[in-house]
């Protein structure tokens, strides 16, 4: 056990975790060069695009030093916000970690927030600046940074870079001499923390685990505590490049296990496994549900891929425990699925590796957060979704869901960031200035205000440089209304949301001058309306054609007339028809991105 | 019975509305004629009517180029091809280009046709769309036709101009019944890509007429028109009795025709193909009898929805026998119910197994259309 070392890295999207982590597999000889993929770790192709980590993954190196041979476990962590308690578990998981901070850009909200984390659980953090071979490295800046942060000596920050292998040596050292070899009684009770599952078609789910107490023999009979399943231990061993099966795992180690489990659902990460014979009596703390927060419908574009759809979004969630969906139908949509997602960049995934993997052309409509909706009766109702709000009689209370967002802003655009933050109905809790030109923010927030184009926004009004966390804090009482949209005077139930009532007129008046541009003219006039029950707040007009002929065929180019036609016909086809309104697609989709 | 077109692209200046393919390098014209002929003689076998019923000279502006040049092709087509003893032989000019001298010029040649570009009779509008000749000189033309003994006289007219009204385009109409011509193509005003008014409109420094003052000005021409004794033959076309155009016809009624010259489109009943767009690529791939058209063979339902967008164009309309016969009775069933929907609306009418739209039909026709024809 005083060999091994488990450690995760913290640190934010591009700030090169990944290239650093391929040149420690590399050092390590766990990958030959000859195979070594560009990032490695990262295995979907939508992360190695976007250049972030969906789920975590954990692989074993070996490391000689002085004759003596450690094991390496590099914890690999997912690296946006919202599995923020994927993140939290992966941690738990480790006695150290590796900060490592783009040497250009300095420290972001987001690897402060997992700092704090690996702090909570005493990791042993070991500070790196990364891309030190970018000609506007700025070392000294980023080390004032670090230093503020967690407190270390100067001059135990390593400068690397992943691309020349810069500092990898100085790593792995660092690695073995620093972080503690993990403690635990090899004879106790069993307890080991699942940390991530991956599906495989041939073998089923395949857990990640860290045992904290006791040992695991291959053919044990084990038990999940919160799932309160049990299962044979049909194979464990530990992950290099490929899984190598062990006959036992003692205290410390990091490792898998394959027991025949069909289902996501059942593998619960933050869950407990232990033995059936002499369980122990105590999970593993800080096992939470992960309960989605953002829900919309997805719908497929062509009515036939109704039956694909469903195949698809099951085999996503095999993989993804987080996804969750029930059949849903809309009146304009037709069947589709409401979705639940941990958070808005979830959903993006989701939509996306729908897209890409499965080629399923989808329709998304206007998400909406968790809302608790407490009835005169006192039950408490959860509502995903407006059509699930009960009668505005029976409510005595709407409660929406806050998040606490920290912010790291340059300090020229906190006034702007702040602007943002309170036209979102935000409240300041803090602001600590970093550096001289570095302030953190923390608001809280409602999560429905950051659901619609709150990233876009800070973004753009930061120039790119507000980075942006979340987690989630509270529910507190809310304002709310269902704002329904009408074309001929006929509810379209994909376009309704609810809504915030401060924001309900503006964002019902530009609703109507979006879709007066997205819905083209038809054989008559139809009315765009928004509506708050029976209260029409806004309203447009697209105009009837009275008049569509094409006068002249060009001098027996008739050719040009057909293809011209057909041309019009067939985006005709795409249309949604509601009631007696063609509305294109994308004016579904168009209004989750207003202004 | 087949037709032949003939594109003369020259003209002396852009017309404000005009996307028709004209050059004005008059350096090329000479070359130009030559090629028309060669690709007469190349093509001759693609035309499988051999019996010719029209000859069209179109534009640009016929009326720019000497008429020796007209004179040489008219009479290598003669000579290769069969023309009718009826034969209806058209050539567009342009009022400022009307002589008595060219016009006798031309009906030497054979023309027994003409087609005057006549556009409006309002000088301001004139202006405003950038024609060469005023009020006046139109006027004049048409009577100079006549003198030296053109019994066949049509005029084109533009409605919907920026800047006119119901009166203006009243007024209009009144000058064209006091000429007493035979046959009037009038055109809505469109806006194309490319032309000096598409630039306009884009800039903001004009505006088109509403929707509602065109309908009105339709219903207007369609009313003076038939009141006065026309037949509205074709959306855009109307004719006094016998005089109905054999060529614009032939692009309606499934007729074959072979189009000569750059950018001329042809037709025989296979095929649809175009030739290239551009005057020297055009005489470099007729001297290399290489590369200068572009052809789509056609399917059945390319051919029915030809069918259906040029027969509705037409007083004749739809004729399901027909369909029947080209297309088989599962296609023509599926029209048959779109087309009693369309009666139900007032589009249609069905007069004795054709179908024909109405006016309300025609002022609503592409949508019509769209519904109608079959995609995959």
């Amino acid at each position: 056990m005083e060999n091994i070392r488990n450690f995760c890295i913290i640190a934010h999207i591009d700030h090169g975790k990944s290239t650093l982590a391929d040149r420690l597999l590399q050092k390590t000889k766990t990958v030959s060069d000859r195979d070594l993929q560009e990032q490695v770790l990262d295995n979907m192709d939508l992360e190695r695009e976007r250049g972030i980590t969906i789920k975590s993954h954990a692989i074993q190196m070996d490391h000689e030093v002085d004759n003596v041979v450690y094991k390496l476990n590099l914890i690999d962590t997912p690296g946006h916000v919202d599995f923020s308690y994927e993140v939290s578990r992966s941690i738990a998981a480790c006695e150290g970690a590796m900060l490592i901070v783009d040497a250009t850009q300095g420290i972001q909200a987001q690897t402060i927030s997992n700092l704090y984390l690996a702090l909570e659980h005493d990791l042993e953090i070991i500070p790196i600046i990364n891309k030190m071979d970018l000609p506007n490295a700025m070392p000294d800046d980023v080390k004032d940074q670090i230093e503020d942060l967690i407190g270390c000596d100067r001059s135990d920050i390593i400068e690397a870079s992943g691309k020349t292998g810069m500092g990898v040596d100085e790593i792995l050292k660092a690695i073995v001499e620093k972080i503690p070899a993990p403690s635990g009684d090899p004879n106790a009770p069993l307890q080991a923390l699942i940390f991530d599952s991956i599906f495989n078609s041939y073998r089923g789910i395949i857990a990640y685990f860290r045992v904290l107490n006791g040992t695991i023999k291959k053919g044990d009979f084990v038990k999940f505590i919160a799932t309160e399943k049990e299962y044979n231990a049909d194979e464990i061993g530990v992950l290099k490049l490929t899984m190598h099966p062990k006959d036992k795992l003692a205290a410390g180690d990091v490792g898998y296990i394959i027991s025949g489990i069909k289902t996501s659902k059942e593998v619960k990460v933050g869950d407990t496994i232990t033995h059936v014979e002499n369980p122990s009596k105590i999970a593993i703390e800080g096992f939470e549900e992960v309960k989605p927060m953002v829900f919309a419908g997805i719908y497929p574009v062509d009515a036939d891929d109704y039956e694909d759809l469903r195949a698809s979004i099951e085999k996503l969630q095999l993989n993804d425990a987080s996804l969750t969906f029930i059949p849903e139908s809309s009146a304009a949509l037709g069947f589709g699925f409401r979705c639940g997602f941990l958070g808005l960049l979830h959903m993006e995934i989701i939509q996306e590796r729908l897209d890409r993997e499965f080629e399923m052309n989808v329709i998304t409509t206007v998400p909406n957060v968790s809302y608790k909706v407490i009835t005169k009766k006192g039950e408490i109702i959860e509502v995903h979704n407006h059509s699930g709000l009960p009668d505005a009689n029976y409510i005595e209370v709407i409660e929406e869901p806050y998040i606490k967002a920290q912010i790291i802003s340059k300090s020229d655009y906190v006034g702007a960031v702040m602007n943002l933050c309170i036209d979102k109905r935000g409240t300041l809790i803090n602001q600590v200035y970093l550096t001289s030109d570095r302030v953190e923010v923390t608001f809280e927030l409602p999560l429905a205000e950051i659901v619609f184009d709150f990233y876009d926004k800070l973004k753009s009004i930061s120039k790119g440089y507000a980075s942006f966390d979340y987690y989630y804090s509270d529910y507190k009482p809310a304002k709310l209304v269902k704002l329904d949209i009408l074309l001929n005077g006929e509810s379209v139930d994909a376009l309704s949301t609810l809504i915030h009532f401060d924001n309900a007129y503006s964002f019902g008046r530009r609703m109507c001058e979006k879709l007066k541009e997205l819905i083209p003219r038809q054989q008559f006039d139809v009315a765009i309306q928004a509506a708050i029950g029976s209260k029409i707040i806004a309203r447009e007009t697209v105009k009837a054609v009275r008049k569509d002929v094409t006068a002249k065929c060009y001098g027996g180019d008739i050719t040009r007339k057909r293809k011209l036609l057909e041309k019009q016909k067939k985006g005709k086809k795409r249309m949604r028809q509601v009631g007696n309104v063609e509305v294109p697609q994308q004016a579904f989709l168009a209004v989750l991105k207003l202004d | 019975m087949s037709a032949i077109y003939i594109h003369v692209p020259f003209c002396k200046s852009k017309c404000s509305y005009c996307s028709f393919y004209s050059v004005d390098k008059s350096e090329n014209i000479e070359p130009w004629a030559k090629a028309v002929i060669s690709e007469a003689d190349i093509r001759k076998t693609y035309l499988t009517d051999k019996n010719v019923h029209s000859v069209y000279f179109g534009g640009g502006t016929p009326s720019y180029i000497p008429v020796v040049l007209i004179e040489e092709i008219m009479s290598f087509l003669g000579k290769k091809y069969s023309f009718n003893p009826g034969i209806e032989c058209t050539i567009e000019a342009n009022p400022d280009d009307i002589s008595i001298e060219w016009l006798k010029k031309v009906k030497q040649a054979g023309f027994n046709r003409l087609s005057v570009g006549i556009q409006s009779f309002i000088d301001n509008e004139l202006l405003l769309m950038n024609r060469r000749h005023n009020a006046n000189q139109a006027i004049d033309s048409v009577k100079k036709a006549r003198s030296v003994g053109f019994e066949n006289v049509s005029i084109d007219l533009i409605y919907g101009i920026p800047g006119s009204s119901i009166k203006s385009w009243n007024e209009n109409l009144n000058k064209v019944l006091s000429l007493q011509v035979d046959h009037i193509s009038a055109y809505c005003l469109s806006v194309d890509e490319g032309t000096s008014f598409y630039t306009k409109l884009k800039d903001g420094s004009m505006e088109l007429v509403d929707d509602e003052l065109q309908i009105e000005q339709y219903r207007l021409l369609n009313q003076v028109l038939t009141d006065n004794g026309f037949c509205h033959y074709e959306i855009s076309n109307f004719a006094k009795p016998g005089h109905k155009s054999l060529h614009n016809s032939s692009y309606w009624n499934q007729t074959q025709y072979l189009g000569l010259g750059p950018s001329a489109h042809s037709f025989n009943g296979f095929t649809r193909d175009w030739n290239c767009s551009n005057i020297s690529k055009y005489i470099e791939g007729i001297q290399n009898n290489s590369n200068f058209s572009q052809r789509e063979e056609l399917s059945i339902s390319d051919k029915l929805n030809d069918y259906i967008l040029t027969s509705l164009r037409t007083k004749n309309g739809f004729d399901l026998q027909y369909s029947e016969t080209n297309f088989g009775s599962q296609y023509t069933k599926r029209l048959i119910s779109k087309f009693d929907a369309c009666i139900q609306k007032g589009w249609m009418k069905d007069c004795y197994g054709f179908y024909v739209m109405t006016l309300d039909g025609w002022l609503l026709s592409d949508a019509i259309l769209q519904d109608l024809i079959f995609i995959d």
